[in-house]
């Protein structure tokens, strides 16, 4: 189910990985690691542009990691962990 | 403090493990750090054992193998005892040890199988000591590449081993002589694995006597690491030279810390750490990556930066996240063919940072000191004992310092030849110097280096041949076969390389573009466990090929600067 947490985050990784274009197929469970769109350095990046989309929200170190943030769904689910709504 | 240079002994590694054994076998050969689990302490003696019962395990294998005339053994394995083990049973047993990369996460298993089976036509090793896993894939995928080869389960090995059964004195080394090769160094991929680096004793055990007289190694070091040990900076540095001089090792695996790369740092002050050998792009991932807390370092006596091109403003980053002293940061120039250390800047000192006149530097291919912007580059230090670097135009001919050419390095720990590949070699020599494919220039003795001139990628300190990253993407369904173009771009976002893809297509509909574009980048992720910074989709006939009929790199290059580059 599309939901509009994961839009956004989606819009951040289109933006930031694939020249903003939105017309990329990316499953919410996908894994942005092993399909080729970053790598851990990119994570880093996504963390920090995911805490400006989402003013308030800190991600912690320990959660930039492949298994928290390795794809559209689980990256939803931390911040929904943080509170964020939709 | 006592340096560990004038105490080297022994004119062969195998002598030096022996001598080691008999001086002090108790001494601590490596910490091995995990997440989330205690560190597991490995005594010198501990592994020695073990690599006397994998000796003995291929020396049975051995004695009953008719026609085994290859004598490479590839050690195939995650960090852990079983490697450090493995590795030197083999050179126990007679053979030449070659570590090699084992299976990422984010490789496909196809692909892995691939290029394992590659290895075993290119290499055709007496003995593959791997993993459980490696060997299922394989069978599964691959069943005829192990019908006649000798593929051992490392842990079956370990798991029959009893410590209780032999000492110390049981252990047998074999009869060597310090001019014999001792061990190849292999880098991956389709090219690499054609190039064995042959390394002698002799060699390997002169350059670890003359690095570790330059940054002034002493017993009471320890060295820090989450390098692989299949590349010659995690090999030499963080394995060999601690193996061989007694200095321990704390020591992280590579998919542990590009995850956590907290863990190093945290190993750093819990170890108090004195030595730790990184890539660019490391100081960069972890400056940006560490966002909590301030790790102690100061029990660190230098951080060499390694293996790629070196930034001024990734050192000025790193010392100002985690307050390390900038004479703390130093830089080596390295390759496998020369065992590891080329040159090394002065310990004690921030390396020379030469600020150019770009103009002059594009225009004539000399570096004109231009104290007011224009390009930096940081000194690599001098060569290192009596390596002599020499800088040569494309005539071959020495040219002045400051003129920019190719590197070319001579001395007494130069390789001993590409393995079975006589022809490389004598490709790769200009009479006795060595050409390194690498572009830079020399001032004041030190040397700088700007750039390439062989076709190289180098992303987070590993080589890419782009020929093989041509061939993959080539293969991917809606590319035009053999129009397509792979090159790396300095990033200092990332302090590395980006990889740049350009691929040849005819497909216009928006979604199909992107879909090709997804398949492109998944087929390099799971082909190289490399991530393609832009993928470019152009129309048939974008790229310019020579007149050989092969795409010409540089041409392409340009032409994306001035056309696709956003």
């Amino acid at each position: 189910m599309s939901n509009l947490i994961e839009t956004r985050v989606r819009d951040v990784v289109c933006r930031l990985f694939l020249d903003g274009n939105t017309a990329f197929p990316l499953d919410a469970n996908m894994s942005l690691i092993e399909s080729g769109i970053c790598d851990s350095m990119g994570l880093v990046t996504l963390a920090t542009a995911i805490e400006k989309e989402f003013p308030g929200v800190r991600i912690q170190d320990q959660d930039i990691t492949h298994e928290a943030m390795g794809s559209l769904e689980a990256i939803t689910q931390l911040l929904r962990a943080r509170g964020v709504d939709e | 403090m006592t340096l560990v240079s004038p105490a080297l002994r022994g004119s062969t590694i195998v002598e030096a493990l022996r001598l080691r054994a008999a001086d002090e076998p108790a001494g601590v050969a490596a910490v091995l750090v995990r997440p989330d689990r205690a560190d597991e302490i490995l005594r010198f003696s501990d592994v020695l054992l073990l690599a006397n019962h994998f000796a003995d395990y291929l020396r049975t294998l051995g004695e009953t193998a008719a026609g085994s005339s290859p004598r490479v053994v590839n050690v195939c394995l995650y960090h852990g005892a079983t490697l450090h083990a493995a590795f030197i049973g083999a050179m126990l047993a007679g053979y030449l040890p070659s570590m090699i990369a084992p299976p990422s996460p984010r490789m496909e298993k196809q692909k892995y199988v691939d290029s394992f089976t590659r290895m075993l036509a290119h290499i055709e090793p007496a003995f593959v000591i791997t993993e459980r896993a490696v060997i299922d894939a394989l069978s599964e995928l691959r069943p005829n590449a192990l019908s006649g080869r000798r593929i051992v389960d490392a842990a079956l090995v370990h798991a029959s081993f009893d410590p209780a059964a032999r000492t110390l004195a049981d252990v047998r080394y074999p009869e060597a002589h310090e001019n014999d090769v001792a061990l190849l160094q292999h880098s991956s991929g389709t090219t690499g694995l054609q190039k064995g680096v042959a390394l002698s004793h002799k060699a390997v055990l002169t350059q670890i006597a003359r690095y570790s007289a330059v940054i002034e190694l002493s017993r009471d070091d320890v060295i820090a690491s989450w390098l692989p040990l299949y590349h010659d900076m995690g090999f030499i540095a963080c394995f060999i030279m601690p193996l061989v001089t007694g200095v321990p090792v704390v020591e992280i695996s590579p998919f542990d810390w590009v995850n956590r790369p907290q863990l190093l740092l945290e190993a750093i002050e819990r170890h108090r750490a004195t030595f730790c050998w990184l890539p660019n792009f490391a100081y960069v991932f972890m400056s940006k990556s560490i966002r909590e807390g301030h790790p102690d370092l100061s029990s660190i006596r230098a951080f060499i930066n390694c293996s790629e091109p070196v930034m001024a403003s990734t050192h000025r980053a790193f010392a100002s996240r985690f307050s390390v002293p900038p004479e703390k940061l130093t830089a080596c120039y390295a390759m496998a063919e020369n065992v590891f250390a080329v040159t090394q800047s002065a310990m004690h000192e921030a390396p020379r940072v030469d600020r150019i006149d770009r103009g002059v530097f594009e225009r004539e291919h000399r570096a004109q000191p231009a104290p007011e912007g224009g390009l930096e580059f940081v000194s690599n230090g001098r060569p290192i004992g009596e390596v002599e670097v020499t800088v040569v135009d494309a005539d071959g001919h020495v040219i002045p310092e400051r003129q920019v050419g190719e590197i070319c390095i001579r001395g007494t720990s130069l390789f001993s030849g590409y393995f079975g590949r006589r022809d490389l070699t004598e490709h790769a020599f200009m009479g006795d110097r060595y050409k390194t494919g690498d572009l830079g220039y020399l001032a004041d003795g030190e040397l700088f280096v700007t750039g390439r001139k062989k076709d190289l990628i180098v992303i987070q300190g590993r080589n890419f041949y782009p020929s093989d990253i041509e061939a993959e993407v080539s293969a991917v369904d809606g590319v035009i076969d053999g129009r397509v173009a792979a090159f790396g771009e300095s990033d200092p976002e990332t302090g590395t390389e980006a990889l740049i893809i350009i691929a040849e297509c005819e497909v216009d509909d928006a979604t199909a573009r992107a879909r090709l574009e997804l398949a492109i980048r998944k087929r390099v992720a799971q082909s190289f466990d490399c991530t393609a910074s832009g993928v470019h989709l152009v129309p048939r006939q974008w790229l310019i090929k020579s007149t050989a009929g092969k795409v010409a790199r540089s041409d392409n290059r340009a032409k994306y600067e001035r056309d696709l580059k956003r």
